[in-house]
This record gives structure tokens, C-alpha cells and sequence, in this order.
């Protein structure tokens, strides 16, 4: 007897505090004055009466109202309050924690936002740094030219007649170098433009792959590098941010380059892409001719500040690896016969993107 | 011009700047013959009477710095004059360390080349 007192009171309490409560819970303690609480029947009945005419605020009054008066004598009404107290502060706790919980999850989704962010933006610094010299030498040869051709131009004019057919032809490569050299800016602008939020997509591997070696084209030549590509036959959609692939992809190609800047030749650079139908994922292995990665260095070498290069900042590897890693992908390093190959997987896209 | 200087052999793989180059030298009067990379140039050099060589630095293939130091110990003590269009302490350093008579950034002015020229002895 005691017992369904107990849970009366509670239900009822519950209902007179339920202000803080959800719609949901409501018509849960509605439900629960349904059952047969032997002497508030009465009570319970009344309340689902009152719920479906009045709103639930009153129907919460209702009940108070309605079982004040009629609670039997031979209730222990100070069972019945103590409990009806604890109720409420158990109520308010739950509140309280609910509360403390959303919000904790609040700060941590904008801290994980703002990682993602910083992550982004250094592998942003770190593309552009790895591509330093190339884009230097990219912009530097057209404007050399430029600057050739017009003081030439000038030398010309000064001629008694002046060659006109010559000025003009070098006008026109004059006209020719400075698109060449917007061209180059542009595609700068794309791959290492500020932008706040990730453009995410169903990306095709090899697409991006292409894209990457229209990129490295100049400073692979400029190396004397080999530089090879294997790409999957069918398309291999991943989604992610088609720039941050790009930026990845185009570390880990300088950084088989610069493995192999010491190295005897010949030095080859192969990018091989392919469908991993066991784990129905894309793989992309870049590997050099160099002269691999130290074994010493091998088990860390995803870890920030740990580097083989001389002038290495040791950040592009763990930071290629943080941007696979929030796209569901991994990447791993191993030593070959002669050099390294630097692979990393990502979950093909769901059937529907593809 | 160089009191001594006519005939200039100048090597750069952009054909851009090559074909810029070559004008401009050749509107100040100089016998210009152009290549395309080191190899082309190694090919034929008893055939090559030039009194100056200018060229790239970051050549594909055999590089400038590399050319340079066949040349000396093949016995050709060419003058040379390095163009490069990426300036850092260890090509310059690399570039000094060969031999050369300027060591330029690109782009430059035809007058640090032309300034140049004139200093070959």
C-alpha cells in the first residue's frame, strides 16, 4: 500500500513540476494514472479527464486540487511529501545534469570544429610551403620573360626604322606569359584559398590524382623526376573535400621528391590508385626510388616534429594523417626494395553519391 | 658591351625566357645561340665559339651548377654568368662555390645582365 502511495505521489509531483518537462513525458505520467492505484482511481481518472479539454499546465493544478481533499486519513502524508520532495530535487537534478551535459557537448563540438579548422589551415601552410620554390620558379620564369621581352621591345623601337613585325611578335608573347603567369595564380588561389567551411562531396580519386599532377608537372620536371601514374579503371568516389585530398596528395609526392633529391638515379615517382573490394574502400599509394625512411624513424614518423629532412618541419605527415582520419581513412608508411611508399585509404562513398 | 665579349651561348629550358633572352642580347648586339638544356650543349661544345656562358641554374636533366663543374674539369674555362628563379642561401652558395662572374635573380633588369657581361675579363 505504501508503495502505490509512493508512486502516486511521485507521479503526481512529477505532473505538478512538470512545467520542465517534455510533451512526451507528460503523456507517459498521464498513462501512468491509468493503472490501478486502488484509492486514486478517483484522482487519476479526473486528470485524464481534465487532459483532454485542458492544457497540461492546468491539468498539473487539477490534480493538485482535486487530491488534497480527498487524500484518506490513514495516509502517511509525511511518507508521502518526503517523497514527493526527493522526487522534485531528483527531478531537478536530472534537469541539472541534462543541462550541464548539453552544454558540455556544445563546447565540445565547437572545440572539435575549431581542431578541424586549425588542422585545415596547417595543412593549408604546409602545401604551400612544400610548393615554395616550385611556385616561386612558376611565376618568376613568365615574369622574366616578360620583363626580357619588353626591355627588348624598348631596344627595338629605338632602331631607325624600328621592327615592327619583331615588337609585335613580342607583344604577343608578352600578352601570352602574363596569362600564363595569371593561370598559375589562379590555380594558387583554389588549392590555398582561406575558406571557412569544407566543400564535402563524392570526389573521384583519380580526378583528384589528375589534378595533383598538373600541379607538381613543373618542379617534377624540374627535378628530373619520373613521374607515373596508375589509376583504377573504374571511379573511385570518396567524399571529402577535394582540396584537402589535393593538398595531401601533393605532400606526399614532395615528400617522395625530396627523398629522392640524394639518391642515385633513375628517380621514379609512381601514384597508384585502386578499389579495396575487401574493405570497399579507394587506396592511393605514392611511392619514390629514394632511399626509404630510416628504420628508427619508420614507427613514428605520423608523429609531429619527427622528420628525415634537414630543413623538414616533421608537421605535413601527422597533419595528413589528421585529415584522413576525419574523413574515416588511414594511412600507414613502408620501406621497398629501394625507396618508400606512403599509402592511405578512404571509405568509398555510399552507393546513391557515387 | 664587354670589350671582349661577342658571341654568347645561352642556355634555359623555359622557351619563353629563352626566346626573351635571346632578343634582348641580341638587340644589344651580341651573337646569341641558344639551347634548350645542358645536354644539347655538351653535345656539340668543340663546334661552340662563345666567349660567355648564361645560363639557368635549375636546368631539367643536368643542372647549371652541375654544366659548370664539367666544364671546369673538362679543361673549358668558360666564363659563366647564372640565371635562377629560385633564390635561396644554398643555390647562391652552390652557384659561387662552382664559379660564375654574376649570379642573377629572375626576373631582372637587362642592365644587371648587359653590367655583367662587361666584367668578363
Amino acid at each position: 500500500m505504501r508503495f502505490r502511495i509512493l508512486l502516486s505521489a511521485v507521479a503526481l509531483l512529477l505532473a505538478m513540476t512538470g512545467e520542465a518537462l517534455s510533451e512526451s513525458k507528460r503523456v507517459l505520467l498521464l498513462h501512468c494514472f491509468g493503472r490501478d492505484f486502488g484509492p486514486w482511481n478517483e484522482i487519476a481518472r479526473s486528470i485524464r479527464h481534465q487532459s483532454r479539454q485542458q492544457s497540461p499546465v492546468l491539468i498539473d493544478f487539477f490534480a493538485m486540487e482535486n487530491i488534497l481533499p480527498v487524500l484518506p486519513e490513514t495516509t502517511n502524508v509525511v511518507v508521502m511529501l518526503g517523497a514527493g520532495i526527493a522526487a522534485v530535487l531528483l527531478q531537478a537534478a536530472i534537469i541539472c545534469w541534462l543541462l550541464v551535459e548539453r552544454r558540455r557537448r556544445h563546447f565540445a563540438q565547437a572545440e572539435a570544429i575549431s581542431r578541424r579548422r586549425e588542422v585545415v589551415r596547417l595543412n593549408r601552410v604546409t602545401t604551400a610551403n612544400v610548393l615554395s620554390s616550385s611556385i616561386a620558379h612558376e611565376l618568376n620564369q613568365p615574369l622574366g620573360a616578360i620583363l626580357s621581352n619588353t626591355e627588348a621591345a624598348q631596344m627595338l623601337l629605338k632602331a631607325n626604322p624600328p621592327d615592327l613585325v619583331q615588337i609585335s611578335e613580342i607583344l604577343s608573347d608578352i600578352v601570352r606569359d602574363d596569362q600564363r603567369a595569371s593561370e598559375i595564380i589562379l590555380g594558387l588561389r583554389n588549392l590555398l584559398n582561406d575558406r571557412r567551411e569544407a566543400d564535402l562531396r563524392a570526389v573521384d580519386l583519380n580526378d583528384t590524382i589528375r589534378d595533383v599532377v598538373k600541379i607538381v608537372s613543373p618542379e617534377v620536371e624540374r627535378r628530373g623526376v619520373v613521374l607515373r601514374t596508375i589509376l583504377a579503371p573504374e571511379t573511385l568516389r570518396v567524399r571529402s573535400d577535394p582540396i584537402h585530398l589535393q593538398q595531401v596528395i601533393i605532400n606526399l609526392a614532395m615528400n617522395g621528391m625530396d627523398a629522392m633529391d640524394d639518391a642515385p638515379g633513375p628517380h621514379h615517382l609512381t601514384i597508384r590508385t585502386r578499389r579495396d573490394a575487401e574493405s570497399d574502400a579507394a587506396e592511393v599509394r605514392v611511392s619514390d626510388s629514394g632511399k626509404g625512411i630510416p628504420g628508427d624513424s619508420l614507427m613514428r614518423i605520423f608523429e609531429a616534429f619527427v622528420t628525415t629532412k634537414p630543413q623538414g618541419t616533421g608537421l605535413g605527415l601527422p597533419i595528413a594523417r589528421t585529415i584522413l582520419e576525419s574523413y574515416g581513412g588511414d594511412i600507414w608508411a613502408e620501406n621497398r626494395q629501394r625507396g618508400a611508399v606512403f599509402s592511405f585509404r578512404l571509405p568509398l562513398a555510399k552507393t546513391r553519391e557515387r | 658591351m664587354g670589350n671582349r665579349v661577342r658571341s654568347i651561348a645561352l642556355i634555359e629550358d623555359d622557351p619563353s625566357m629563352l626566346q626573351g633572352l635571346n632578343r634582348l642580347l641580341s638587340a644589344h648586339g651580341f651573337r646569341v645561340q641558344t639551347f634548350a638544356s645542358a645536354e644539347s650543349f655538351l653535345d656539340n661544345i668543340a663546334d661552340h665559339e662563345v666567349d660567355c656562358l648564361v645560363l639557368d641554374i635549375h636546368l631539367g636533366g643536368i643542372s647549371g651548377v652541375e654544366l659548370q663543374r664539367r666544364l671546369t674539369s673538362s679543361g673549358y674555362d668558360l666564363p659563366v654568368i647564372f640565371m635562377t628563379a629560385i633564390d635561396n642561401e644554398a643555390t647562391r652558395q652552390e652557384a659561387f662555390d662552382a664559379g660564375c662572374i654574376a649570379y642573377l635573380r629572375k626576373p631582372f633588369l637587362a642592365k644587371l645582365l648587359i653590367d655583367a657581361i662587361s666584367r668578363v675579363p
